[in-house]
């Protein structure tokens, strides 16, 4: 999961040592917080990221969790944007080609990580 | 020429217009045949794009050695793909392309105009492509599909309304019509992605159009300015400053330069009526490209269970957020 404390780094991420694709990642995580509701972004959880090929489409995938303390009830919002597979790390085409959706949360913690230094 | 040019109005003797290079062979659909009007050579194209397109040339030109003479029609018979894509950003030289191999196979251009072809009556679009076809056959030439996303996107799966059957019959049709077909069809998109993975299949080659690096831009920029423009700029510096820039912007931005220098009276084009108008087309590149970024994200939201949320988060996770 990545926690609400990384997630306030995209918001303020500049110019940092990532990738392309990370960088864009990362600039559309800001872009994305910006944009949730007002109920999501108050009560935000934590994240989880994933990217999944389906036909020749290749996607983004944030589910954002929030929790409402007066309803206590929980919210999954997922954003997902459509992105060039020719731009998607090679070690990641290559656990696309295994399975269709693959778990890139841990991987962009670290870089949300690297860009918080 | 380089590449990028949009075709319609240009021909390659100024003293012939576009309209005498077609000739009408179906006067119910208004098939025209059209005779190429760029040469391989008028090309302006990264190595591996060229090569790929040589490539396939070379697999045209050795066909009858390959089907006939070693037997692949009897081991291939469902497979003689006759199909190829170019696909990749505008103004990258794909449209000329396509002229340019119909000039170097010596064969006539079909372009399909899709508002002709479309038909509001349920059938009539498929019996149009057939005709087409069928015209290709009779007179050898090649089938252009250009913006061909326009047609060969994804088959309606969930089909609610007569005009859904109708897109996929028409679909089907042509899957169908390309099986059989021994003519050559060329495609060109920018929007590969949209394409329907039939379709995918049945396309012997996928050529990607690059935008021109270094040396191609320093080329393209070379070509576009005429001999005769007066400017004191250096082509190299332009070509590094141009980067993401296409033929087509790069052509305009040779025009866009001329008219400032002009309107200001300059007897020279100067480096900053280039820059001016290299910046202008890549503000407005990249504000296209945040829009189109937006546009493509999409947000959905749904109340879910606690034990869901463990399940994607982790339960200890879950619990160390309520306590």
């Amino acid at each position: 999961m990545i926690p609400l404390i990384l997630l306030g780094v995209a918001l303020g991420a500049g110019a940092i040592a990532l990738t392309v694709y990370w960088k864009e990642v990362v600039a559309w995580l800001k872009r994305v917080l910006e944009k949730l509701p007002d109920s999501v972004k108050q009560n935000l959880q934590g994240a989880t990221a994933f990217i999944q090929k389906l036909a020749n489409t290749v996607k983004n995938i944030m589910n954002y969790y929030s929790y409402n303390e007066k309803t206590e009830k929980w919210t999954e919002t997922t954003v997902t944007k459509e992105v060039s597979e020719n731009d998607v790390p090679k070690h990641i085409r290559e656990k696309m080609a295994k399975t269709s959706k693959v778990d890139i949360t841990d991987e962009l913690q670290e870089k949300l990580e690297l860009a918080s230094r | 020429m380089g590449i990028g040019s949009r075709i319609e109005s240009k021909t390659p003797n100024s003293n012939i217009t576009t309209e005498e290079t077609k000739q009408v062979i179906s006067k119910e659909l208004d098939v025209k045949l059209t005779q190429p009007i760029y040469q391989l050579s008028d090309l302006i194209l990264p190595v591996t794009t060229a090569s790929s397109i040589a490539d396939f040339l070379a697999y045209r030109k050795h066909e009858h050695l390959i089907f006939h003479n070693w037997g692949l029609t009897h081991t291939h018979k469902h497979q003689r793909q006759t199909a190829i894509n170019f696909y990749g950003a505008p103004g990258t030289g794909k449209t000329m392309a396509a002229h340019a191999i119909a000039h170097e196979l010596n064969q006539p251009l079909i372009m399909v105009d899709y508002a002709e072809l479309e038909s509001k009556y349920v059938g009539e679009t498929s019996k149009n492509i057939t005709q087409i076809f069928k015209q290709a056959k009779e007179h050898q030439a090649i089938i252009f599909f250009d913006e061909a996303d326009a047609i060969l996107s994804r088959r309606v799966t969930n089909m609610s309304h007569a005009t859904d059957v109708s897109v996929n019959q028409t679909r089907s049709v042509l899957l169908t019509l390309m099986n059989h077909h021994e003519g050559l069809i060329i495609f060109t998109t920018n929007f590969i992605e949209n394409y329907d993975p039939a379709f995918m299949r049945r396309i012997l080659a996928h050529i990607h159009f690059e935008l021109p690096d270094l040396e191609g831009r320093k080329k393209l920029w070379q070509q576009y300015m005429s001999p005769r423009l007066p400017h004191r700029t250096d082509v190299i510096l332009l070509a590094e400053v141009s980067n993401g820039l296409s033929g087509s912007d790069i052509a305009n931005c040779v025009l866009k330069a001329a008219m400032s220098a002009a309107r200001q009276h300059s007897s020279y084009v100067e480096q900053h009526h280039f820059q001016k108008a290299i910046d202008e087309v890549l503000h407005s590149k990249a504000a296209n490209t945040k829009k189109s970024s937006e546009t493509t994200t999409k947000i959905e939201q749904r109340i879910v269970s606690e034990d869901y949320v463990k399940t994607q988060l982790g339960s200890q996770t879950v619990e160390d957020l309520k306590a």
